[in-house]
């Protein structure tokens, strides 16, 4: 809402602190037909003026004060201003409005010194324009849709971000898997058709985007699935014993909770140890919360690379741990990520929290 | 013997509880978790932690003394689950919530509403354990003759010791063997009696049963008087007493007892001969064996209004489980809305044919063992009925399976309401993890141990008719307005809430002081449900039509509860899948 | 459905004493067969009726709505 005030009635300062935020909360949506005509109501107001026209690059998109039919004469001045290149300073145009001489005053809007509109001032009759204060307008708003752009560059880039932290399949495990497949095609083709179909189902759901929360059971299908797979590698290196709760199976949890957690498991805890291991999944029913263990009997994972890791700055091993540990907490709060329990050649144990019922 | 089959009850609760079970595969031969529980398994676990000290010793003690008018009570129980099944199992199922105050908490989005739900979860849940813990009691003593505060203070202390290590956390399978002990319990001896029946039609004698005659003494007895009680004599009689009567000692001396009102001291022993008219306790009217085995008439029972009472009963219980919460919970074990419902339907196929059989163990005992109409012991009718009818290895082995059923029932209801209780405290309170449920489940069972020393001379239906009135009168109207009716509000929950709790609880605790024993205020108070029932719906739905506060989100919330999950045919036939997104 | 007739009973009881002493098999009195065996079994098939009709209205409710059969070599979207 825009208050009308005459221009004596505040002090020049506040006056300015309160266009700012008006200014940049009518850009928050992004540079468009209804920011435009907000700002330019704005300027009106402030500049006390009798017309205002904004456009984009190209099109008029937004004015204030009695509508006028000048809308092509407004973009053709617009073009001309942002061919010139020179934003320093507003142009002054002379135009017949209504059988009226006037003159209006053009500045350009930019972005990073990137032109992206113009903003079109009529003064009212008596009272000349002052273009310094046009210019400094223009900057004025030409900084707020700066940022209104990076906010929106910010947002992006964190969904870009969760989207690739979703698609977590790791790269070693396709490849070793469809190695282990190639090898079987011609000694086992029954049991290599077998697996081809467990992978691509592993696939598929590793891939799902439809809801991002599954249930316990689903996820232990998956990480069952891929226990096969690997099992393929690696013969009988490993054993699994598995103990589950049937009251933990409907518990939903975001997908591609524990498969990273057993993978870890697997490559830095079994693979990296003489003979064979053990691997135990436990999901474990705690009342209103339940948990899912995995434990496993190998060389431990390095503290200090670890820590490295869950503070993003590791290598790259450890990526799917910290993005298991982000979405948990993501979706559940702070207080339901992952623990992790190792020592030297001690094993290595991760405990993950979920409450049964998430309400929002 | 019976107290080693009691033991060995225990034990297995114990080791299903802690170790859960185990399956340990190689990777050569997978084994995919999900398919691995029948779901018969939920009906059997909903089964056991309903089977409780209620149904198994209460209800035939109620039967004993009263007659057919307590089968209103089962009847009520079963229409009960029928209407959770109607109401409540699939709905609340497809929410997803796991306790009632989440419930609440989430379709209202009323987090304040979350600690008062909790605060009737605990009173509600409170009143059946101490009827648990009265059951233990009185099953131990009969056992092994310890005194009633030793079962009460063991058998307590066990499961909170239980649940606090981490007992009870494969929860399914546990309550679901304890469901097998709980019903063989009750077969056996009912299977039994029908032989015994079956063979020989006079080895009864029904005239306690259906002659205008008060039950009578077949043989010589020697009972045995826990506590200090005040009973009626019919006819004077010559008998041998051992203790303390009417303030006077005896030592084993042959004494005429005269009719009337007579004070027996607690521990005392007095041996009854042959044919004697059955002494009872003087707060409740003798009643012919004709009385007895009819319905109303009149009868002292409701404060002298059988009707009401009778109507009340079916009323109470039949709304109490639809809001108690150690049921309401174990659905959630179901994946989806459908089977929880199928459960359901399993657990009422299964709780009606024990419901069926109970009622014989009360009227068997007014045959064989009239004399617990006098000594204040009428909830161990189920128990004695063994030793009665058999002699020797049969009656030990038969005294065994019962007692083993009654371990069984009170073990899994109270563990059950334990954690129900801690729970509410923990997680609905103080929002806290699990080393505040294990607090809490200490406080819980120190505090019900010690109200649980001082019920003992409450009958055990009676504590769980204040619990089924409190959950009928605050929970129930709450779980079945939040799930069918949109208009609920915060507001409107919350005065139903208070209204219906505050009501029934200060009914029960009325009537537990013994402020009032007759008439139409005793009527009323003890069994209120008829009025607080409708009253918590009226002010639920008046608060609500008045408020004009909505709730956020209400179309997403009620489909939730109530569209059905579609068929989604997976590589290994059909599985039924959810696929809500959960209001993330 | 279930509560009226039970309620009639009772109230029928209490008005027509001689109800209550009636023995249609010669075994057992009236009241104690029908609040016993008959009422808890009548039930329980009564729930069986419902379970019945309530599958009936989920499946006709998920028919429609989206195909339900899917090939298992596409990935959905």
């Amino acid at each position: 809402m825009i208050r009308r005030r005459s221009a004596n009635h505040r002090s020049g300062g506040l006056q300015l602190l309160a266009t700012v935020n008006e200014l940049s909360a009518s850009l928050r949506r992004g540079f468009d037909a209804e920011s435009a005509t907000r700002i330019a109501d704005i300027t009106r107001q402030l500049l006390d003026v009798r017309l205002v026209a904004i456009t984009d690059d190209a099109e008029l998109i937004g004015q204030s004060g009695e509508s006028s039919r000048w809308k092509h004469v407004v973009e053709t001045h617009a073009r001309a201003v942002l061919e010139r290149r020179r934003f320093d300073k507003p142009t002054l145009f002379q135009l017949t409005l209504d059988g009226e001489q006037v003159e209006v005053a053009v500045a350009a809007l930019t972005s990073d010194d990137i032109p992206i509109g113009t903003i079109h001032v009529v003064p009212t009759v008596g009272s000349p324009l002052q273009l310094n204060e046009l210019q400094d307008l223009a900057a004025l708003v030409s900084s707020q849709l700066q940022l209104a752009e990076l906010e929106q560059s910010r947002a992006y880039a964190a969904e870009a971000e969760l989207r690739a932290l979703r698609a977590q399949i790791s790269p070693h495990f396709l490849h070793n898997s469809l190695t282990a497949i190639a090898g079987l095609v011609i000694s086992d083709p029954v049991r290599a058709r077998s697996l081809i179909a467990k992978f691509s189902e592993f696939l598929r759901a590793s891939f799902k985007t439809q809801t991002d929360l599954t249930t316990v059971s689903e996820e232990l299908r998956l990480v069952e699935t891929y226990l096969e797979l690997e099992q393929v590698r690696f013969g009988d290196r490993f054993e699994v014993a598995l103990n589950i709760a049937p009251e933990t199976l409907s518990v939903k949890l975001p997908f591609l909770s524990v498969q990273p957690i057993v993978e870890n498991a697997i490559r830095h805890g079994l693979e990296a140890r003489p003979g064979p291991g053990k691997l135990r999944i436990a999901a474990v029913d705690a009342g209103p919360e339940i948990s899912i263990e995995v434990e496993d009997d190998g060389v431990g994972i390095d503290a200090d690379a670890l820590e490295e890791a869950l503070r993003g700055t590791g290598t790259t091993s450890h990526v799917g741990i910290l993005a298991v540990d982000t979405r948990l907490r993501s979706t559940f709060g702070p207080e339901y990520g992952l623990t992790i329990l190792t020592g030297h050649n001690a094993g290595t144990k991760m405990v993950i929290r979920l409450p049964k019922f998430v309400h929002h | 013997m019976p107290i080693i089959a009691v033991g060995l009850v225990t034990l297995l609760t114990l080791i299903l509880g802690t170790a859960g079970l185990r399956f340990a595969r190689t990777t050569s031969n997978f084994f995919v978790a999900s398919r691995s529980v029948h779901p018969a398994w939920n009906a059997f676990a909903v089964c056991g932690e309903a089977m409780s000290a209620a149904s198994f010793l209460g209800v035939p003690a109620l039967i004993l003394v009263f007659g057919v008018d307590m089968l209103w009570v089962l009847v009520g129980w079963t229409i009960g689950f029928f209407l959770l099944s109607l109401f409540i199992a699939a709905p609340i199922r497809r929410f997803g919530s796991y306790t009632i105050p989440e419930f609440v908490d989430g379709r209202l989005d009323a987090p304040k509403l979350r600690p008062i739900a909790a605060l009737l979860v605990i009173v509600a849940s409170w009143f059946f354990l101490l009827a648990q813990l009265k059951g233990a009691g009185v099953v131990i003593r009969a056992l092994i003759g310890t005194p009633y505060w030793v079962g009460v203070v063991a058998v307590g202390v066990l499961v909170a010791a239980n649940l606090s290590a981490g007992g009870m956390r494969g929860i399914t399978f546990v309550q679901g063997f304890q469901f097998f002990f709980i019903f063989l319990g009750i077969l056996v001896p009912f299977a039994v009696i029908s032989v015994i029946w079956l063979n020989d039609g006079d080895a009864f004698d029904d005239t306690a049963l259906v002659t205008n005659d008060y039950p009578a003494f077949a043989a010589e007895i020697t009972v045995r008087y826990e506590r200090t009680i005040t009973v009626d004599v019919p006819d004077a009689t010559l008998v041998v007493i051992d203790g303390l009567v009417d303030g006077i000692e005896y030592d084993a001396r042959s004494v005429m007892i005269e009719a009337g009102t007579r004070t027996i001291g607690a521990g005392a022993d007095i041996t009854w001969p042959a044919g004697a008219a059955a002494p009872h306790t003087a707060s409740v009217d003798r009643l012919t064996g004709a009385e007895w085995a009819e319905p109303l008439g009149d009868k002292s029972i409701g404060g002298g209004h059988p009707l009401y009472f009778s109507v009340a009963i079916l009323l109470a219980n039949m709304f109490g489980i639809m809001g108690l919460p150690h049921i309401v919970s174990r659905f959630y074990t179901n994946p989806t809305g459908r089977e929880a419902r199928r459960t359901n339907l399993w657990v009422l196929a299964l709780l009606t044919p024990y419901y069926a059989m109970v009622p014989l163990f009360g009227v068997i005992g007014r045959v064989v063992s009239p004399d617990l109409l006098g000594n204040g012991a009428t909830d161990s009718a189920t128990l004695v009925v063994g030793e009665r009818l058999l002699d020797g290895v049969g009656s030990d082995l038969v005294t065994s399976i019962v007692a083993a059923g009654a371990a069984a029932a009170f073990l899994s209801t109270a563990s059950g309401l334990l954690i129900a209780m801690a729970g509410a405290l923990s997680h609905d309170i103080l929002q806290a993890g699990v080393p505040q449920f294990r607090f809490a489940v200490w406080l819980g069972a120190a505090v019900s141990i010690s109200a649980g020393l001082l019920v003992e001379s409450f009958d055990i239906n009676v504590l769980i008719g204040w619990s089924t009135s409190i959950a009928a009168s605050s929970i129930c109207p709450l779980l079945v307005l939040g799930i069918w009716w949109p208009g609920l509000t915060r507001r409107g929950a919350t005065a139903a809430a208070v209204i219906g709790g505050g009501a029934s609880t200060a009914a029960a605790l009325t009537t537990m002081f013994g402020v009032v024993d007759r008439g139409w205020p005793f009527a009323v108070l003890a069994t209120p449900a008829v009025w607080t029932v409708p009253l918590a719906f009226a002010t639920g739905i008046g608060v609500s039509l008045r408020d004009s506060d909505k709730v956020v989100d209400l179309g997403h919330k009620m489909a939730l509860m109530h569209v059905p999950e579609r068929l989604r045919p997976e590589s290994d036939g059909p599985r039924v899948v959810t696929e809500t997104t959960v209001g993330a | 459905m279930v509560l009226v007739p039970l309620v009639a009973f009772a109230f029928a009881l209490d008005f027509w004493p001689s109800l209550g002493r009636w023995r249609p098999l010669g075994l057992l009195p009236l009241p104690w067969l029908v609040l016993g065996p008959v009422v808890l079994f009548s039930i329980v098939v009564l729930a069986f009726f419902h379970e019945r009709t309530a599958l009936r209205i989920e499946n006709e409710w998920a028919e429609p709505r989206r195909p339900i059969h899917r090939s298992a070599n596409e990935i959905e979207d």
